[in-house]
């Protein structure tokens, strides 16, 4: 028990936290592409068309994965925030500073394919509902945590500012997930939920289950190449990142 | 000491700007929170007199009809309980169609008709290939058949 | 909340029954639901609105990793430079 722990911190310290992640990429790499080929392939050369929209619902195949990724990433950097505004570790705020920009590119992703969903299915590309709104909000906490971070030049304080705003952003989840059930929205309820048997075609579930994995092990191949890059960054100073580059400052 | 006075000054700023922009979106959240009223809510006098507004409803089957003028469009959207009818001029989204969801936005005019300004569909969420629907269509009706002929027998039966 | 289940008729059949006639497929054995490859480009009359949703998508998603692989680069190339510029400071004060 104690000694699990110990390895879980051992691996917490950017210095063996570092050549970890740059083996662990290119696996997720992989695993995005099959996810991704495979999820393609079935949704937009196998699945059946649907009955009320036509061919323009395979837009589903693209646009569920990234509002699901947008809100899910917000989650994950707000609980890494929170853990360094707790416990003061030296990675987590690393990770929520990494996790930031992949979440507003699937939130833009998630607004932009919803408009070009919206415009021939609704027949608009915007409008001010829940939903919509709630979701641009998102987009607005993603941009706000990032400038935030890069207007404070101390890290350690920067992370600080950013973990309060994240944290107090995470009220926007539940909004954006339960807008169509607490309010009338133009957009639709949700197809696939933990309360419900989901109410589509087989395949068509496949298909947008495998784009989401696809996208989750691309968010995931993203976060730590960038967060490599924070580290060696933030770290420069340390002799690790020295050997690291194979430049290790001799001891006389 | 000058470039962090600066700097303050810049996240003042954008924290100012930030505000403003989430200000108004939160305006417009909360008064698109009732994106539309239904027939019903209207008939109470629920939704804003003289003013713009949305309802929502389904397109009731075979009341769509092209008036004289052949641009305006009228048909009936109900929420099953009241009906309203609605005129309006121009573009149609694809899924506007015959016992599907509608939310049109307009006023309420004196003779009770709301003449709207804008039409959009609201569709569900589910997604099926056609003969999956069709065959649900069809459970449904033999399910309704099987009811009722339950029903009568049942009736049979008492008598 | 009542007007949600008015406007969506298909909730008052949920759950769907298991039984329905939806096609259980597996993918691999499938066969490719389109005729012809104009008829996939076309998309119905939806093409822009897919293709447009596609290729923002797959252009993002491919900026992103090529911009975090430079990034990285370019600071591993500034950081040896720099540790290198340190070392032959330091040796330079060391021989004085």
């Amino acid at each position: 028990m104690s000694n699990k722990l110990i390895n879980w911190f051992r691996f917490a310290s950017p210095q063996a936290f570092y050549p970890l992640a740059g083996r662990m990429i290119p696996w997720f790499w992989a695993l995005a592409a099959v996810f991704g080929i495979a999820g393609l392939y079935v949704g937009f050369l196998v699945a059946p068309t649907d009955a009320q929209q036509g061919e323009g619902y395979r837009i589903i195949f693209l646009h569920v994965p990234a509002s699901w990724m947008s809100m899910f990433i917000y989650l994950v950097m707000a609980f890494w925030a929170g853990l360094g505004l707790a416990f003061n570790f030296r990675l987590s705020g690393m990770m929520a500073t990494a996790l930031a920009p992949t979440g507003a590119l699937f939130t833009f992703l998630s607004l932009w394919t919803g408009a070009l969903w919206g415009k021939p299915m609704w027949g608009t590309w915007w409008v001010w509902d829940a939903r919509l709104t709630s979701e641009l909000i998102l987009l607005f906490l993603y941009v706000g945590f990032i400038a935030l971070q890069s207007a404070i030049d101390d890290p350690r304080r920067a992370d600080k500012a950013g973990a309060i705003l994240a944290l107090v952003g995470v009220v926007n989840i539940p909004i954006i997930y339960f807008s169509v059930k607490w309010w009338n929205t133009l957009h639709q309820g949700s197809s696939v939920s933990l309360t419900k048997s989901p109410s589509m075609a087989m395949t068509m579930l496949l298909g947008m289950l495998l784009c989401a994995l696809a996208c989750w092990m691309y968010a995931i191949a993203v976060a730590l190449m960038r967060v490599r890059t924070i580290m060696l960054e933030r770290e420069r100073h340390t002799e690790w990142v020295r050997e690291e580059l194979g430049m290790k400052a001799k001891e006389q | 000491m000058k470039t962090r006075h600066k700097r303050i000054a810049l996240i003042i700023g954008g924290l100012a700007v930030l505000g403003l922009v989430v200000a108004l979106v939160l305006n417009a959240f909360q008064s698109n929170l009732v994106f539309f009223f239904s027939p019903t809510q209207v008939a109470a006098g629920e939704a804003p007199k003289g003013k713009s507004f949305r309802i929502g409803g389904l397109v009731k089957e075979g009341t769509i009809k092209r008036e004289a003028d052949g641009v305006t469009l009228r048909f009936v959207m109900t929420d099953t309980e009241q009906d309203m009818i609605v005129a309006y001029k121009g573009i149609l989204p694809d899924l506007f169609k015959e016992g599907k969801g509608a939310v049109a936005q307009g006023k309420l005019g004196e003779d009770g008709v709301f003449v709207a300004t804008e039409v959009l569909a609201k569709h569900d969420e589910n997604y099926m290939p056609p003969e999956a629907t069709k065959a649900l269509g069809d459970a449904q009706q033999r399910a309704a058949a099987n009811k009722a002929a339950v029903e009568a027998t049942s009736k049979t039966v008492k008598q | 909340m009542q007007l949600a289940s008015t406007l969506n008729p298909a909730q008052d059949i949920q759950p769907l029954p298991l039984s329905l006639p939806i096609p259980h497929s597996s993918f691999l054995t499938d066969p490719m639901y389109w005729n012809s490859f104009s008829e996939f480009l076309a998309m119905g009359t939806h093409g822009i609105y897919v293709w447009g949703s596609v290729g923002v998508m797959v252009l993002l998603m491919v900026l992103e990793p090529v911009l975090l692989v430079r990034g990285q680069k370019s600071l591993v190339a500034r950081l040896k430079r720099q540790f290198r510029a340190e070392k032959t400071d330091r040796s330079t004060q060391s021989r004085r």
